[in-house]
């Protein structure tokens, strides 16, 4: 066990730091906010605590300030685009992620430009990632369960309805961006002081598609989608390494079966089979009587 | 004492005018029944009266308050609850957190501790399951649901809310006879637990067997109000909804 956990070590770092990425995305788009910002903090986590621990600032005093200071331009942001919604606000938040990697490109004394940063301090261990991966669930786990759960699905699904329900859509709308920044920015945090180098690239195009892959295929309606779907994109590599260039072509193959097949991800499939257990088509029902009756 | 009032109320949706001035006032406690022609903007008025749609002009009175530009939230918040002409249950919630949906502001405004009021919330939408009849079927998924029992799991939610005022759009619709004849009993004893609720109907056995107080639209305005047995056997309420050739038939 333990030699396994040592040669899948960065694996495991890599994963973990990706679910909660994927938790920022996901928690956006539960509330049908179709929002991709978190990347966009995610870099700008990255490059602060990078930056502050740097200076000599202690590790979580480093990532608290940089993700409670993150929360103000997340609220400002988020009432700017207020009125857009579904694809719009995907476009606008891409753009978003799209000036954060041009002013990283440009802000040499910060971000160290096209180079990036490297020797950032490693001041994150695999232990510390994964409560706080740990602690991010537990609060998500919560923050679905009941009430606010309801809300998020109605938001998603209507918001008519959720607006004659009483909830205050704008607001939740809103609350629900700068929750899924401040989540995009602790992980941004979290990688850049666990893999001690942070380039502008990173946090483009490729990440967006990487996060969106967590999502397809762990699911979108539970806090557990992305952290099974961040150790599946992560994996994935590594067990078709045998396919060697036909690599890509076959994890795009798998998406789109998933998107396809199981619209829902892991999450979707494990909930449609426990409903199929729960609550037996009528079809079903109607055949198993008509067999007992027949044997009767 | 007066819940709702509508005042020279007018919707108009660029060149078409499907509320045109009308004119309504809802005592506490009755049943009212809004009837009228296909297109003759029953469902654009409870739009406007729930502020899921934009007043071009005119006053919306709710319990004292000038609400013609209040966001939606705040008058459900209010007191203010209704269903939908087409059902808009959450499919992937069972029929409970679906009627839980309908408590779930109770949280935020109940008073008192967080836990009484989830507390309350949950029993108040057990009742209201237990109103409709629907408790064995609290777990299943709407989806799973013939249509008739989803429109009453929409009443639920509604009355789970501790609505000062129901807006029931079509609530019978798709419904067999036995089940509008249970609907109707709850809707009777809603009235006489002191709920006020606005029926929109084209069942006019129904809005006969239920109202006790009938406004009838034609073209967004008002046609005719009044007690409904005679409101509904007037000549131009007649003619409104058979056309004048069946009308004097």
């Amino acid at each position: 066990m333990l030699d396994w956990f040592d040669s899948n070590e960065a694996l495991i770092q890599s994963a973990l730091a990706l679910s909660i990425l994927g938790f920022s995305v996901q928690l956006a788009l539960r509330a049908g906010v179709f929002s991709l910002a978190g990347v966009g903090f995610w870099a700008i986590g990255g490059y602060s605590v990078a930056n502050l621990v740097g200076d000599g600032w202690s590790t979580p005093l480093a990532i608290a300030v940089t993700v409670g200071a993150t929360l103000l331009p997340a609220l400002g942001l988020a009432l700017i685009l207020r009125r857009l919604r579904a694809l719009y606000l995907a476009m606008a938040t891409f753009a978003f992620v799209l000036i954060v990697q041009i002013v990283a490109l440009n802000w040499d004394s910060v971000t160290g430009g096209p180079v990036g940063l490297f020797a950032i301090p490693v001041t994150v261990s695999t232990l510390g990632l994964l409560l706080v991966v740990i602690a991010c669930a537990i609060g998500l786990f919560f923050w679905e369960r009941g009430r606010h759960g309801r809300v998020m699905e109605s938001l998603r699904e209507d918001e008519q309805l959720a607006a004659s329900l009483g909830v205050d859509v704008p607001r939740e709308r809103v609350k629900v961006f700068v929750v899924s920044a401040g989540l995009g920015t602790l992980s941004g945090s979290l990688n850049a002081l666990m893999f001690n180098t942070l380039t502008a690239d990173q946090a483009g195009f490729g990440l967006i598609t990487t996060v969106l892959m967590v999502i397809v295929l762990g699911g979108t309606r539970a806090w557990w989608g992305p952290l099974v779907g961040a150790f599946i994109v992560t994996w994935l590599p590594e067990v078709l390494r045998f396919a060697e260039d036909y690599r890509e072509v076959i994890q795009g193959a798998i998406v789109l079966l998933v998107v396809v097949y199981a619209p829902g991800g892991v999450v979707g499939a494990v909930r449609a089979l426990r409903r199929l257990v729960r609550q037996p088509p009528r079809r079903l029902l109607a055949f198993n009587s008509g067999v007992k009756e027949a044997a009767e | 004492m007066t819940l709702l009032q509508l005042e020279n109320v007018k919707v108009w949706f660029g060149g078409v005018r499907a509320v045109d001035g009308v004119d309504m006032r809802l005592e506490e406690g009755k049943l009212y029944g809004i009837i009228g022609p296909n297109g003759s903007g029953k469902t654009t008025l409870i739009n406007a009266i729930s502020r899921l749609t934009h007043v071009t002009a005119g006053r919306i009175s709710y319990r004292g308050s000038d609400v013609t530009n209040a966001p939606p939230h705040l008058v459900a918040r209010a007191g203010m609850a209704r269903t939908f002409q087409s059902i808009r249950l959450l499919d992937h919630l069972t029929v409970r957190e679906n009627v839980l949906l309908g408590t779930d502001r109770l949280g935020d405004h109940g008073g008192g501790s967080r836990r009484a009021a989830l507390a309350a919330a949950a029993d108040a939408a057990d009742a209201a399951i237990e109103r409709l009849g629907l408790q064995s079927l609290a777990g299943q998924y709407p989806d799973s649901l013939a249509y008739g029992t989803q429109r009453r799991v929409e009443i639920a939610r509604a009355i789970a809310s501790g609505a000062k005022l129901l807006l029931l759009d079509e609530p019978i619709a798709g419904m067999s006879r036995t089940e509008r004849d249970e609907v109707a009993d709850v809707l009777r004893a809603l009235r006489a637990d002191g709920l006020t609720q606005v029926l929109i109907e084209h069942d006019l056995r129904m809005v006969l067997r239920t109202c006790d107080f009938v406004y009838v639209l034609n073209l967004g305005r008002n046609l005719a109000q009044g007690l409904p047995a005679e409101t509904v056997s007037l000549p131009e309420v007649q003619e409104a909804y058979l056309g004048r050739t069946h009308a004097g038939a």
